[in-house]
């Protein structure tokens, strides 16, 4: 699955969690929760689930702790997919 | 880069609800857009009853020599710590981590490691949560006022012993008295009445809800209870409720503050909704006066309620 395929789903999940238009999600690599208004701590650990159902991976506590740019989350889900 | 807000961060905060989110703020700048969030749109009601939310806790502050700071690491030690691992659980099983008492006192009651910051934080956030503060202020604003004065009032696990004090300053009762099962929660809060100069006002005492005693010495009893943020941590919420009945006067009404999806160590029983919490407390044969609920910071109820968020679910309920 390449990074562009990973991002566009990502950026379904964030509409639906955030409760937004997928229209009104702009994400590339480098956004942050300071990009939106919705991303917050609590957003932040349900984007997290519903990104691990959607790929079938699990993040550890660590790992989602350093996690800051929705690029590093799409470097995450390509690291946890089988070869 | 997060500028350090000044104190005058939002219109009619006052300057220990100021002193409270500076606080945090140097210790944890990136929490400022949930403080914001959770800020927008206080009533002046609501920002009243923050602040005193906030004088009481810089008032326990300068009496214990714990510093607000220090107060503030232990709210952030409770949000990253404490509670997030909780949520992702939940958001990952649906349901709470521990369903039984004694795994919640071996790992949290028992554990004054965790107690410690635990009690610390949860008062900060009587003060920052929209949905904490909003229970309180409809506990101070709402329910007080309607209450008789003269009245015998009961809180039954007082806390920190915030409730108390808003009994304090806007109720008018004959008399006060808190029970609690905790020698320690007894202790702390005899301490916190005890700086605010008001130890001869409330009866503080080991008692069990459950007990027999409880029961033979109060059946009906009391004209107003509070029932605060305990449901949860009980394996047998029923019970608990069906002996509030019992002990409230025929007129008697009794104040209920319960989360709904708001996952800690500590909590056993899962409500989904204000309508789950209405029914436990019906089922115990009391009748519901009034009900408000609060959503967390940023959510509306709409959207807590399909995304199960926290909730504070407020009720008053008297004898059927």
């Amino acid at each position: 699955m390449s990074r562009e395929v990973i991002l566009g789903d990502i950026r379904e999940i964030m509409a639906d969690v955030f409760d937004m238009d997928v229209d009104d999600v702009v994400v590339t690599p480098d956004t942050t929760a300071d990009d939106i208004e919705e991303w917050d701590s609590l957003s932040h650990i349900r984007l997290i689930v519903a990104v691990e159902r959607r790929f079938k991976v699990k993040f550890t506590n660590a790992e989602i702790e350093r996690l800051r740019r929705v690029g590093d989350l799409v470097a995450l889900v390509e690291a946890k997919q089988p070869a | 880069m997060i500028e350090t807000p000044d104190p005058g961060f939002v219109q009619g905060a006052g300057p220990a609800t100021s002193a409270v989110w500076n606080s945090v703020v140097s210790v944890w700048p990136e929490h400022e857009k949930f403080l914001r969030a959770s800020f927008a749109g206080r009533s002046p009601d609501l920002l009243d009853t923050t602040e005193v939310i906030a004088d009481l806790l810089a008032r326990v502050s300068r009496a214990s020599g714990k510093s607000l700071e220090s107060f503030a690491a232990d709210y952030r030690h409770l949000c990253e710590k404490i509670v997030y691992p909780e949520e992702l659980h939940f958001a990952r099983e649906g349901r709470y981590r521990l369903t039984t008492f004694a795994e919640a006192d071996r790992e949290v009651y028992s554990n004054p490691a965790v107690m410690g910051p635990y009690m610390n934080g949860l008062f900060v956030s009587d003060a920052l949560w929209f949905n904490h503060a909003s229970a309180m202020n409809d506990f101070a604003k709402v329910y007080l006022p309607r209450a008789a004065p003269g009245g015998r009032h009961l809180e039954i696990g007082p806390g920190h012993g915030m409730l108390l004090h808003l009994a304090l300053r806007f109720g008018s009762f004959a008399s006060l008295a808190a029970w609690d099962v905790s020698e320690t929660s007894v202790r702390h809060v005899r301490s916190v009445l005890a700086t605010l100069g008001q130890s001869d006002r409330v009866d503080v005492r080991l008692m069990d809800l459950a007990s027999d005693r409880a029961l033979t010495e109060n059946r009906g009893r009391f004209d107003t209870i509070v029932f605060s943020e305990v449901l949860e941590h009980l394996e047998r919420p029923d019970l608990a409720l069906e002996r509030i009945r019992d002990l409230l006067a025929p007129d008697g009404t009794v104040w209920i503050n319960v989360p709904a999806n708001g996952p800690a160590p500590d909590h056993l029983y899962l409500l989904r909704s204000p309508a789950e919490a209405e029914e436990a407390v019906r089922s115990a044969g009391l009748e519901i006066v009034r009900a408000a609920a609060f959503p967390v910071a940023g959510a509306t109820l709409d959207r807590a309620l399909r995304k199960q968020l926290p909730i504070s679910c407020v009720l008053t309920a008297k004898r059927a």
